[in-house]
């Protein structure tokens, strides 16, 4: 009996579905469908990979040529040596922004491990302890933190340890030890240098080239992370904190990236131009980027990012060096203002909607879910 | 009415055998044995507990505040200890009450991780408090401070109610169109893998996220019954071990199925355990009487109905919110809204300083984990508290008498383009949480 029962209203499963159909159709408007996208990931990483090797190529060129010339000026102290290792120091520094993007966390051993970027670029670098350390004569950098490190260290000992030009060279001029300290700054950067380069060429990164899903460690949320992440470091960092965004409307330019050399426009925008490459692929260096992935899964998404960044790339030709005279100018602090905002648009889109539609975890910070 | 009353005596009098939840008792301990070493492992406790600045607080419960580091992590092993002296039946009654207070106590800390897998495990031990599931293989038993006794069936009914209303909540959340006529969320989860690879061409099909989406509402909505009835039972728990094994191989969810597929052995009946049974008398006293000696029906139904009423009650109370609980999430908590929503947000918030007319943006970062700040931007509670703490901040570093705390929000829910999530002229500081609706949370278009 409980058998015919049971088979009875089995039997009515088809109505009782085709009614449910009915039902939850008529409550709310249909979302849009996604589209099934059949794209390739390790495509699309094995090109990230290659990007990076490019990339570190070139970084580590352009500092091999600042290396060279401050090596030059640091021997034999001038003012001509001088201007020559500030160009070319302005050109590497500048040439680093490319990497920043590609910080994944991993790979990277010379310290403490983890991110790579903060051991080369912490700014504003600490001045008064590297002039301590200059008149103690501690130039050994072991147990140096990060804001006496890298590239904003040696900005400061080219550009900041003096009023002029001529009281920077005879500052190294009367001080064996800053020259010391100059010349293992420029060891330290090359040594990650090195390692970083080793990392994306050797077998450790070939990962990129086998491996392909969303899940923690995963190439693709290893690079998205590392993508967001330094587009959020420029924008909240490079252009909020000087622009005083969080301080009431009042600059802060002591916290100023290339504050000391006067280049904080110039390498921020360097910083958004290679940052902008990672994501769309602007000068089409990548097989399959991740706008094309993006706009694979999402087209609508796709869209909106690149028009956005196309709103953005606008605002820089209004900006130029020195940030002190943009902050005093009405029309160009209004500029740059305006190129914070609508950079801050970038983030919602590529930080959650971009990461999301992706599957990819927007965070380092392991949990579980429901 | 007399003859109801009559027939829910007869079933208060029934009695089993104690294995179904001895077994119940030992998976449980096991497997919250299991999860505390993995969370301490993980770090997840110096992360969640010990490095953040701020934390979520539940409503009501503001006063439950960290213990310093050290007693924190004694709390915790503690808490590991009682749940081993769960599984193996050493002075239960003490093990589940120190349980249930030290699990609690770590889930109340911070409510950005709120799982429904931790609610259930909750609710379990309160229910462990009056269930005398000791009584059968336990190491009390075998050092005499209990004898072993056949139980009321109740004890047994109880937490086959419990999983049930899991399930049923869980599978009547996804009768809704996005879920069923769009397979969304599970599009966007199912991404997962390589598109190109084997298992990325099933899985990115478009008929994957529908099988899957109309698989897993079937599946929850159905199961108590299936699983309740002897015919299909045993093909019910294959279908649940397949089940709760794909979730885990898909999905971030922990342990969480594998407690699922535990505890849902307390729907078989204790016959089916008889092999176990015979094991377990070669080393533990035999129940001697087949009938309970002491318990008492009224003490237990006085605790039980009100945990059954809010039980079926508390999950519903989404409904008297306007607008869609999966978007404005008033009443989503504690509903077993099980994978319900995929959703994504940003907040910006800003701190005005009316009197020298200035405005200073807030860098979440400073204050918050990513795991919290991704929290944060999506639940409106966590808003007000937020910005409640950051008035606090203000008045402290900025010297602002009465700071106006206002946000840009923005949210996308099941992959839709992201909208502007709370009213950005709202002086969020101004306002107080509560049960009441919160209309400064504008509607989803």
């Amino acid at each position: 009996m409980k058998n015919i029962l049971i088979t009875n209203w089995m039997r009515w499963i088809p109505v009782y579905v085709s009614a449910l159909v009915f039902l939850v159709s008529c409550e709310e408007e249909k979302p849009e469908a996604n589209i099934a996208c059949n794209l390739d990931l390790t495509q699309l990483q094995t090109s990230y990979r290659s990007l990076a090797q490019e990339s570190f190529s070139q970084v580590s060129t352009a500092f091999s040529t600042a290396s060279a010339s401050i090596n030059q000026f640091a021997q034999s102290p001038s003012e001509t040596a001088l201007a020559t290792a500030q160009n070319d120091f302005i050109a590497a520094y500048a040439s680093f922004q490319k990497i920043q993007g590609l910080d994944l966390g991993t790979g990277f051993t010379v310290r403490n491990g983890g991110f790579y970027t903060p051991w080369l670029n912490s700014f504003p670098a600490d001045s008064s302890a590297l002039v301590d350390k200059v008149n103690a004569g501690n130039t050994d950098l072991s147990q140096f933190p990060q804001n006496q490190l890298g590239y904003s260290a040696v900005e400061f000992l080219l550009f900041g340890t003096g009023a002029d030009n001529a009281a920077i060279a005879s500052y190294f001029s009367n001080n064996s030890s800053a020259a010391t300290l100059l010349i293992n700054q420029l060891a330290y950067i090359q040594s990650i240098l090195d390692e970083m380069s080793a990392y994306w060429n050797g077998d450790a990164s070939a990962f990129f080239t086998e491996s392909a899903g969303t899940a923690q460690g995963d190439p693709l949320p290893l690079l998205v992370n590392a993508m967001v992440k330094d587009f959020e470091t420029l924008k909240n960092f490079k252009l909020k904190a000087p622009a005083g965004r969080y301080n009431g409307g009042i600059p802060e330019l002591d916290l100023a990236e290339g504050r000391y050399a006067n280049q904080t426009i110039n390498l921020a925008n360097a910083h958004y131009d290679a940052s902008r490459a990672l994501f769309l692929d602007g000068a089409n260096n990548l097989d399959l980027s991740l706008i094309e992935y993006v706009s694979c899964v999402d087209s609508d998404l796709g869209t909106r990012i690149q028009a956005q960044f196309k709103i953005v790339d606008g605002f820089w030709m209004q900006l130029s060096d020195p940030l002190s005279e943009v902050v005093e100018d009405d029309a160009q602090f209004e500029a740059l203002n305006t190129l914070i905002n609508e950079m801050q648009k970038l983030t919602p889109l590529i930080k959650r909607e971009l990461t999301s539609e992706l599957n990819v975890q927007i965070s380092f910070q392991d949990n579980d879910g429901d | 009415m007399m003859e109801i009353k009559t027939r829910i005596q007869q079933l208060t009098q029934r009695t089993a055998h104690p294995i179904g939840l001895a077994i119940f008792r030992m998976a449980f301990g096991v497997l919250m044995v299991f999860s505390g070493i993995r969370f301490l492992a993980k770090g997840w406790l110096h992360e969640f507990y010990i490095q953040p600045k701020f934390f979520f607080k539940y409503y009501g419960f503001e006063w439950v505040t960290p213990l310093p580091e050290f007693w924190l992590y004694m709390a915790y092993i503690a808490m590991i200890l009682a749940a081993a002296c769960i599984a193996i039946g050493y002075r239960y009654r003490m093990a589940t009450i120190a349980f249930f207070i030290l699990f609690n106590y770590f889930e109340l800390l911070d409510k950005t991780y709120y799982l429904n897998h931790y609610y259930l495990i909750s609710i379990i031990s309160l229910w462990l408090l009056f269930i005398p599931a000791h009584t059968y293989a336990s190491l009390d038993v075998l050092a005499g401070r209990v004898k072993p006794k056949y139980l009321p069936k109740y004890f047994t009914w109880a937490l086959q109610f419990q999983l049930a209303v899991v399930y049923c909540y869980a599978g009547f959340a996804k009768l809704s169109p996005d879920w069923l006529l769009e397979a969304m969320p599970m599009k966007i989860w199912l991404r997962q893998y390589n598109p190109a690879s084997f298992m990325g061409t099933i899985l990115h099909h478009p008929w994957a996220a529908f099988v899957a989406s109309w698989f897993g509402f079937l599946y929850d909505t159905t199961l108590p019954v299936w699983l309740s009835v002897k015919a299909t039972r045993k093909w019910a728990y294959l279908a649940v071990v397949v089940f709760h094994t794909a979730t885990w191989l898909l999905f971030p969810i922990g342990v969480f199925p594998f407690v699922m597929i535990a505890l849902t052995l307390i729907f078989f009946p204790v016959s089916q355990f008889s092999r176990i049974k015979l094991w377990i008398n070669q080393w533990t006293p035999r129940i001697q009487a087949k009938n309970p000696s002491h318990f008492s029906w009224m003490p237990f139904k006085r605790m039980a109905l009100p945990i059954v009423a809010f039980q079926l009650l508390f999950p519903l109370r989404s409904h008297l919110y306007p607008g869609n609980v999966l978007w404005h999430e008033q009443g989503f908590n504690f509903s077993w809204r099980v994978m319900r929503v995929e959703k994504s947000g940003s907040a910006l918030f800003y701190v005005r300083d009316t009197v020298e007319n200035r405005t200073y943006e807030v860098l979440n970062s400073d204050y918050l984990t990513p795991v919290q700040e991704k929290m944060m931007a999506v639940q409106p509670d966590f808003l007000l508290q937020f910005a409640d703490f950051i008035a606090d901040e203000a008045r402290q570093r900025w010297n602002i008498e009465d700071p106006v705390v206002t946000a840009d929000v923005f949210v996308s829910k099941n992959g839709k383009a992201m909208q502007r999530f709370v009213d950005p002229t709202v002086n969020l500081h101004a306002l107080t949480d509560g049960w009441q609706h919160k209309n400064w949370v504008l509607p989803e278009n």
